[in-house]
């Protein structure tokens, strides 16, 4: 088996002459173009056999993620599958793809992501099916080369492409308001993704290059004063993208007013590269500026985690509700990652993934629910577990995911992260296990509101889950109590970033002045 | 034939011979106006004979390239620079004029004038894009603007002439600027030439080595003529007219407007300034990004509440050349360079967006208001498709075209340290995405407003149209490749 598998991936290496990543990402996008293309020619039977051919186009790039994989070598630090070629010569920007293991795994969560949302979308989306699915699908491809540039103009032309298919996502199949939320969505994060390109241009003109490896070596060696605007610009454009409570308005209407598929690819996929971007920009090429601001984004992710969360507790809209409840979430990935100890990172990537399969399998229940009853108002639900037991349970497993309960992949990301904080500051720890609390009181709330108590007259008409809602369900259901049963799968190969990003932070703290650090930070590690 | 007439011209043994292109065009745009009189298979396809004698003079200027650089006594030089420029020029102009056969099947008798006196233009623009000498580019001016006031004000609208007699009396005013600004520095330097003005600074330099003052009056007339320049380029606050000419002209002289007369001016404002007062950089600069950042406001902030399609290209394009100016008002190579990816690439996006207008005002349902294009999607595939790839570029959004031409920009800009002004021109750049994305949802997100006809569209304009498409879309691979070319020719510019 294990030598089936190698020969299959040689042959796949040396179809595409060892390009492989460059494939994984344009596959999918040339795809897209050519199925977009072809589909204003209205028959019936090239509707058809569209659909199938992007349905098969998105499972042939989640294999292809697989094979990739396993061919992975965990035990090195640096980046792999590296393609590089000369771009634009006259500023030193590189065609610069490798993923490590933080990629990978993100890159294996999208594909995993945007393959279930095209198998769902195909039967729930009645409208220009073929086009929802080709936006997806070349969606799927800009976000693997968002996570696989290694060069940081070449990381920004992806990030920023990402918005589009989105847009149009947002705009053409979403809900009531859906022309505001496209909007907001589209020029909030373009303002801050212009934020990230002066700073990206300042740093590629001063250093030289446009490497990210390169720009680790020479950026932190900047004075701390520059350093902290640079990391002020890039703040700026991840906050948004992440987002963090300043910045977050933008995420509560794009969710709702977003189709299923949508909401399920902006919280389980585009949340994260926000995420990414700290890990891969603001920690390792700008060292000195996020030891500084360490405590600043702590409490901030302190904020966001009791204010998202406080605030869920009063929606009456699910989807605003998940939505607020993801932002509580990736207030410990931010807490975790400038937590700047090796649990605390580990924990913020393990939350990642794990906010990634659990935000998107919450979004597709709703969906699920969407399609039978036709709203999204808690108000409209009761007893649903009565006709649904399959979906109840399905919930339950999300829910309690949500919640972090142990046995479920959400309790070790945030499990790792608190192990972190405290270690910084027990003050810290204790606010942030207050938002574990209080993402209990209004998950539950929710799943006994909407699942439990008498079933409504209204509601007695729906069937349980389809056979294809199950197949999507269900591969996440697994992953996340796997996950939670066996973390070492992945925490494993976590070892090596978290370590490589704990010992940057070290020597740029021992070679640095004081005057980098906060006084509250007593120094104990 | 052509070969033979290139050698009689060389016979004259003053430079003559380079300028072919300009005497080949102008001789037969002469001829033509006296044959289209009288024959009406002339008339019918003057648009076709203006296109093939284009072709004609853009390969007399490609053979042209490699070559040593001509001039006529140095009052005209012909080197890479102006030989390219020309070649673009000339491109925007055969793309635009290719389009009078979609504008014949609306209005039957389209005067045969028009395309003709649009090729005089042109004659100008490349005579003033040569020259190197202010009395000269002057000419050159004239030439290029007096056929435009007649282009612009033709029609039976209201708007039409009220739009002629705008854009004739404030280009007539700067016109009347330039000649003070020409016939003061001829004051002091007894000469018009460029090199010769250009001299006059450094003669005082090294005459008076401590306390330097520049005569105020020599001042006064670099701003009068910058502002008359910027006058042509419609930079903010001069730009007053562009609104209400770009909306009340026909739009097949639109499509000129904004491409061709963009070009010329742009070139002659970076042949005068970056030649002639090369060294007056100190004082011109601070005028150029002044009226940069008061463009790019206007630019975005303007647009914001049109309804009209073309007020709000006239907008944009008040918007771009606030970008145009900043980079000219870089002084190093890398700030030259991409204004002129820039100038380039907006010509290209103009030139799509005035295309599809064009196809669609085919239709009688169609009033140029922006909410005619309602669900324009579901009608015309192609012609959204087309808008929706221009409007992405035109706001900065990777990976195409547009992104990179402002990427350049914001580079050169760190590279002088000045950080304030890239934040305001980021700032902008997202005011602006807005009027761009609106135009995308109304064509996508809005249900159909009313049934717009299929259009035909000729195949030839399809190829123009694929053409510049897939520069957008591409361009992000071959962006190596045109940083290289222009590099190549910019060293005649910056050395001169």
């Amino acid at each position: 088996m294990n030598l089936f598998i190698v020969n299959l991936c040689n042959f796949f290496n040396e179809l595409v002459g060892g390009a492989l990543l460059s494939c994984h990402i344009f596959f999918p996008i040339i795809c897209a173009f050519i199925s977009l293309a072809l589909s204003r020619y209205q028959r019936i039977q090239r509707s058809r056999s569209l659909k199938v051919v992007v349905l098969l186009a998105s499972l042939l790039n989640l294999f292809l993620s697989m094979l990739i994989a396993w061919q992975f070598d965990y035990e090195k630090g640096s980046f792999q599958f590296v393609e590089k070629q000369m771009w634009i010569m006259d500023y030193n920007l590189s065609y610069n793809l490798g993923i490590d293991v933080l990629s990978l795994y993100l890159i294996m969560l999208s594909n995993l992501l945007t393959t279930l949302c095209i198998f769902s979308s195909l039967r729930s989306v009645k409208n220009k099916t073929v086009e929802f699915v080709s936006l997806i699908l070349m969606l799927q491809g800009l976000i693997i080369g968002v996570f696989a540039s290694v060069d940081i103009i070449l990381f920004y032309v992806f990030f920023e492409s990402v918005l589009i298919p989105m847009f149009f996502i947002i705009g053409i199949w979403g809900g009531k308001n859906k022309v505001y939320a496209a909007f907001k969505f589209f020029l909030y994060t373009f303002l801050g993704s212009l934020c990230f390109l002066i700073a990206a241009a300042y740093m590629v003109i001063s250093a030289g290059t446009g490497d990210i490896i390169e720009l680790q070596s020479q950026v932190p060696f900047y004075d701390l004063e520059m350093q902290c605007w640079l990391w002020g610009a890039l703040f700026v454009a991840f906050a948004i993208k992440i987002p963090m409570v300043p910045f977050h308005t933008w995420l509560p209407d794009a969710h709702v007013q977003a189709p299923t598929a949508g909401s399920v690819l902006l919280a389980g996929v585009l949340l994260k590269i926000g995420g990414y971007g700290f890990l891969r920009f603001s920690l390792p090429i700008l060292p000195g500026a996020s030891i500084y601001f360490a405590d600043f984004m702590i409490i901030l992710s302190i904020i966001a985690v009791i204010y998202a969360s406080i605030v869920a507790l009063m929606q009456t809209d699910i989807k605003k509700m998940i939505a607020y409840s993801s932002i509580a979430h990736m207030g410990y990935v931010t807490a975790g990652i400038f937590a700047l100890n090796q649990q605390g990172i580990d924990g913020a990537i393990f939350t990642m993934v794990s906010h990634g399969l659990i935000s998107g399998a919450l979004f597709f229940c709703i969906g699920i629910l969407y399609e039978r009853v036709q709203t999204k108002e808690i108000s409209a639900y009761s007893g649903v577990a009565v006709k649904m037991p399959l979906l109840a349970m399905l919930f339950m497993v999300f829910t309690m995911a949500s919640i972090a309960l142990p046995l479920t992949s959400g309790f070790v990301g945030e499990f790792l992260v608190l192990c972190g904080i405290f270690k910084i500051n027990k003050l810290y720890g204790f606010l942030l296990s207050l938002g574990m609390i209080l993402g209990a009181s209004y998950m539950l709330w929710l799943y006994a509101r909407v699942m439990f108590y008498s079933l409504k007259p209204n509601l007695s008409k729906i069937r349980d889950l389809y056979f294809y809602e199950k197949i999507v369900l269900t591969p996440i259901a697994v992953l996340i109590v796997l996950l939670g049963i066996m973390p070492n799968f992945i925490t494993k190969n976590l070892y090596i970033i978290s370590k490589n990003f704990e010992d940057h932070i070290e020597i740029m703290k021992n070679n640095a002045p004081d005057k980098m650090y906060y006084k509250i930070r007593g120094g104990n590690n | 034939m052509l070969a033979f007439f290139i050698s009689w011209l060389t016979t004259f043994s003053c430079g003559v011979e380079n300028l072919a292109p300009e005497i080949v065009i102008s001789l037969f745009s002469l001829v033509a106006l006296l044959f289209c009189c009288y024959i009406k298979f002339f008339r019918e396809n003057i648009c076709y004979f203006i296109a093939i004698i284009c072709v004609v003079a853009v390969s007399l200027l490609c053979n042209r390239i490699g070559s040593v650089p001509g001039s006529i006594g140095n009052v005209m030089v012909f080197n890479d620079f102006t030989n390219v420029f020309k070649i673009i020029l000339l491109s925007s102009f055969i793309f635009n004029i290719l389009h009078i056969s979609i504008v014949k099947k609306t209005q039957e008798n389209y005067p045969f004038e028009i395309p003709i006196l649009l090729s005089f233009s042109i004659v100008g623009m490349m005579f003033a894009i040569d020259s190197n000498d202010f009395l000269l580019l002057y000419l050159g001016l004239e030439l290029m603007s007096l056929p435009l006031y007649v282009a612009v004000a033709y029609g039976k609208d209201p708007k039409n002439n009220e739009a002629g007699l705008k854009f004739f009396i404030l280009g007539a005013l700067s016109s009347a600027l330039y000649l003070f600004g020409v016939s003061m520095i001829y004051g002091f330097t007894q000469s018009t030439h460029f090199s010769i003005v250009g001299d006059y600074y450094v003669d005082l330099v090294n005459a008076i080595e401590v306390d330097l003052k520049i005569p105020i009056a020599f001042l006064i007339a670099l701003v009068l003529i910058t502002v008359s320049l910027f006058f042509k380029i419609s930079a903010a606050p001069f730009h007053m007219w562009t609104p209400d000419v770009y909306q009340g002209s026909s739009t097949l002289v639109t499509m000129f407007l904004a491409s061709s007369s963009k070009i010329a001016a742009v070139v002659i404002l970076m042949n005068v300034l970056c030649i002639a007062f090369v060294d007056l950089i100190d004082q011109w600069k601070q005028i150029t990004m002044l009226c940069a950042v008061l463009s790019l406001l206007v630019g975005s902030l303007g647009g914001l509440f049109q309804k009209n399609i073309k007020r709000l290209l006239s907008y944009s394009a008040i918007n771009h050349i606030g970008f145009i100016l900043i980079a000219i008002s870089m002084d190093t190579f890398y700030g030259v360079a991409s204004g002129i990816i820039y100038i380039v690439f907006y010509v290209m996006v103009n030139l799509l967006i005035f295309s599809c207008i064009l196809n669609l005002e085919q239709n009688k349902n169609y009033h140029n208001n922006m909410f005619d294009l309602a669900g324009l999607a579901g009608s015309h595939k192609i012609l959204s498709f087309a808008i929706m790839i221009g409007m992405l570029s035109m706001a900065g959004i990777p990976p195409f075209a547009g992104f990179f031409a402002k990427f350049y920009v914001i580079t050169s800009i760190m590279q002088q340290e000045l950080y304030h002004l890239a934040i305001f021109v980021v700032a902008t750049s997202v005011v602006s995405c807005y009027y761009y994305l609106r135009i995308i949802k109304v064509i996508y997100f809005d249900p159909i407003n009313y049934e717009l006809d299929r259009n035909k569209i000729p195949v030839l304009i399809k190829l123009m149209l694929l053409f510049v498409v897939v520069f957008n879309l591409g361009y992000a691979l071959i962006a190596d490749q045109m940083f290289l070319i222009i590099e190549q020719f910019i060293h005649s510019l910056i050395s001169d």
